[in-house]
């Protein structure tokens, strides 16, 4: 029925924080994420995304426009059209916060800003070079596990999210969501501290490595939901078993309220939204109660007030 | 947790001469309801009238009774006071007071208790000092096969401009409308048993993402709501929405919680018509159902009490002033309730981060909204409820600038655990030629020392 989940519109986050050619796969990585959570239903205008390298116009791409997920070129994630909100020098640890503590300049436009309320679920996924309690952002800068764990606990004040998914893909990345300490999060990572999070494979055409395994594994697994499957979040949190990742994922879900096995992927990485069928209409008359007024109203006040 | 406390004052008195001449000019209630209001010096919010008419009179409320479109409420006089107490004090309760909704929505804005899945908390978008947007968007995936216009603007002018003015006072609400052609709802509707095409309620919540990213950005940062209205493609009309039960639905419309509402609109185009067909599309059903689908949204949500009264419905109105008065006053508490928190998460977040930096700008936005807060309280206790609204939507507005101020993050590459890192590269290379140079100076007064010994 209308309004089990408790939520009524979803949001991704989505970071990629290093940049140069040789991280051509923490690009492929959220250009992933973004196709799937956009293929299932979140617009563009609910996706913050952060990229802060632009792979798919390098000149040293030799398949121009396009970024793949795999050698055989089998899906090519960067699509037809790919929305980046935040984009190369402008991908700091600093605008990160502000995103998600919506504390803005007030110029910035509506596409940069993370409007949620207090039935947003929130889909976070970070992805670049990380070790044991913190993420490098562009090779100047870092966040740490402490600054994130913070970060949520002040949108949490604010109620600006209902649930949060965050998934991290980096080394040591279990250590990020250890200090977490705000309600409603479940936390996914890559591995385990103390671990390295491979990748999967080189592109010889490319040179590099293409993309992450625990993304690959996370991909290939969201391509087989769809917006109205009922594969739930426990299936997901299973993605990526050792033997594919060789890092072990780890999970942590004490903070959140609900079970994972319960809770449908499509609450975080889709937009199913909650309808209600309208049952009773308003009876309107051809005439305005008091029409004189109301188009005084209509002059006295500016324009845009009335249309 | 506790509500908030509601008290009331009453008094009687006598029918004055006027209005005595409107009650015997009336013919029905409502017409009197209408003239009673018109006599009015002094219309107040939050400041109602029970009329106690004696039985068997032209103009009869009926055992159950009857409140009108304005502050009244008309009730049979009867010798059994008890009831008639009882009925008064439940009608003021449930009704104009609402307590109930007021008390909802304290807790929710307090945000201790997060309810589950609450219908009429999610459905209403949350208060919001700065405002509303409201887009009407013709969508129109074949217009090679019909060529449908509304006058949009005649109409919002005609049906809405009611309620616009009535909330104009206390919030900004824009209005735009927009043609959308050549795109499409997401879903493949079936074939119904009456050579018609059905939507089912469980393809419904996916009609909506695909067009969402073709319905425009906005410049504003306030909430907007969509209101759609859809003619279906040539080979699926008519298209009917179902409900779960597997019945038509009569309004062929359903909202979405937060977002907005959407209405099909199917079109009858003969056999052998030239395409494209023109067509004119009648404005005022369609306002019938996004003006109700309005009102929920903007939280002039239904009151589900259990009292047998009639209620007057809010017509071209759109809302009836007793509504009003209750959208200001579960708005002005919603509002207090939230500055009153995001105060609080303020002054925890500086108790956290010690060092953090409030310029004077943070500090007066922070002092503006307690004073706001402080007048409205006493506005509120004075039952001046227009008052109150105004300076809680203030408060609401200072204390989200002084939370969401751009300054507060300053401190960011400051932060208490990583001091120690931050300092050492500054002061080592300075500090090492310094302790040297110490140390040097002190064995050096150690050595003059010992020669004037010597």
């Amino acid at each position: 029925d209308f309004f089990d989940s408790g939520h009524t519109n979803n949001w991704a986050v989505l970071v990629d924080t290093s940049r140069f050619w040789f991280n051509y796969r923490h690009v492929a990585n959220v250009l992933s994420m973004y196709r799937s959570v956009k293929r299932l239903g979140i617009p563009d205008s609910h996706i913050i995304m952060m990229l802060a390298d632009d792979m798919a116009c390098n000149p040293r791409n030799p398949r121009p426009a396009s970024v793949y997920n795999n050698a055989n070129q089998q899906i090519n994630v960067y699509g037809d059209d790919v929305e980046v909100d935040y984009r190369g020098y402008e991908v700091t640890v600093e605008n990160f916060i502000r995103v998600m503590t919506g504390r803005l300049p007030e110029s910035t436009p509506r596409s940069k800003r993370l409007l949620s309320d207090d039935r947003s679920n929130i889909l976070v996924y970070m992805t670049g070079h990380g070790g044991d309690g913190f993420l490098k952002f562009q090779d100047a800068e870092e966040i740490s596990n402490v600054e994130m764990g913070d970060a949520f606990e002040q949108m949490w004040q604010k109620r600006r999210y209902h649930e949060v998914l965050y998934i991290i893909d980096t080394c040591q990345a279990e250590s990020m969501f250890q200090t977490f300490y705000s309600p409603n999060i479940i936390g996914i990572a890559s591995s385990k501290v103390g671990e390295d999070s491979l990748s999967h494979h080189v592109d010889p055409a490319i040179g590099v490595y293409i993309i992450d395994r625990y993304t690959y594994f996370a991909l290939e697994f969201l391509e087989s939901v769809t917006p109205d499957s009922k594969k739930t979040l426990g299936q997901f949190l299973r993605v990526c078993p050792k033997y594919q990742c060789r890092s072990t994922v780890a999970v942590r879900t004490d903070l959140f309220q609900r079970d994972p096995e319960k809770v449908l992927l499509t609450d975080f990485f889709g937009s199913v939204r909650n309808v209600e069928i309208t049952m009773e209409t308003l009876s309107l008359g051809n005439e305005t109660t008091n029409p004189q007024m109301s188009n005084q109203v209509c002059r006295s006040v500016n324009m845009s007030d009335c249309f | 947790m506790e509500g908030p406390k509601v008290s009331y004052r009453c008094n009687v008195r006598q029918y004055f001469n006027e209005e005595m001449l409107t009650y015997k000019e009336a013919t029905t209630l409502s017409s009197f309801d209408d003239a009673l209001e018109e006599l009015k010096l002094l219309k107040e919010n939050g400041k109602y009238t029970f009329v106690l008419i004696p039985e068997g009179e032209v103009v009869d409320p009926g055992d159950r009774g009857y409140i009108g479109r304005h502050r009244s409420a008309f009730l049979r006089s009867s010798k059994d006071l008890a009831s008639l107490v009882s009925k008064i004090s439940g009608v003021m309760r449930e009704i104009f007071a609402a307590e109930k909704v007021i008390a909802k929505a304290w807790n929710t804005a307090v945000g201790a208790v997060h309810q589950q899945a609450d219908k009429d908390s999610m459905r209403a978008l949350q208060s919001q000092p700065n405002g509303y947007e409201i887009t009407f968007t013709l969508l129109n995936p074949q217009p090679s096969h019909v060529r449908a216009s509304w006058n949009i603007q005649e109409a919002t002018k005609r049906y809405l401009s009611p309620l616009l003015s009535a909330l104009h006072d206390y919030t900004n609400i824009k209005v735009k409308s927009q043609y959308l052609h050549s795109t499409n709802i997401g879903v493949r509707p079936k074939v119904d048993q009456v050579g018609g095409y059905a939507l089912n309620i469980d393809q419904l919540p996916h009609i909506i993402n695909p067009i969402e990213a073709f319905l425009g950005s906005h410049v504003s940062n306030n909430p907007n709501l969509n209101f759609i209205l859809y003619i279906p493609l040539r080979d699926q009309s008519p298209l009917f929405i179902y409900n779960q039960n597997g019945e038509k639905v009569a309004s062929n419309a359903f909202l979405s919680p937060r977002w907005g509402g959407f209405l099909v609109h199917n079109v009858r185009v003969e056999e052998n018509a030239s395409l494209p067909v023109d067509v004119q599309i009648d404005e005022r059903p369609v306002m019938q159902v996004f003006a109700a689908q309005l009102r929920l949204l903007l939280g002039v949500s239904p009151l589900h009490h259990g009292l047998a009264v009639e209620e007057a419905p809010a017509g071209n109105a759109v809302i009836t002033d007793w509504e009003l008065d209750l959208w200001l006053r579960s708005h002005c508490l919603e509002n207090l309730a939230s500055s009153v928190a995001t105060l609080n998460s303020l002054a925890q977040l500086l108790e956290k981060i010690g060092n953090i930096v409030i310029n004077d700008d943070i500090g007066r936005e922070v002092e503006r909204a307690v004073e706001q807060i402080q007048i409205s309280h006493t506005a509120l206790s004075q039952g001046q409820l227009r008052d109150a609204y105004l300076s809680s939507r203030q408060a609401k507005q200072f204390s989200e600038k002084a939370f969401f101020d751009p300054s507060l993050l300053e401190l960011l590459y400051f932060p208490e655990d990583q001091k120690f890192a931050i300092y050492i590269p500054l002061f080592l290379p300075i500090g090492i030629p310094v302790v040297m140079s110490v140390l040097q100076s002190l064995k050096y007064l150690r050595k003059k020392n010992k020669q004037k010994m010597e």
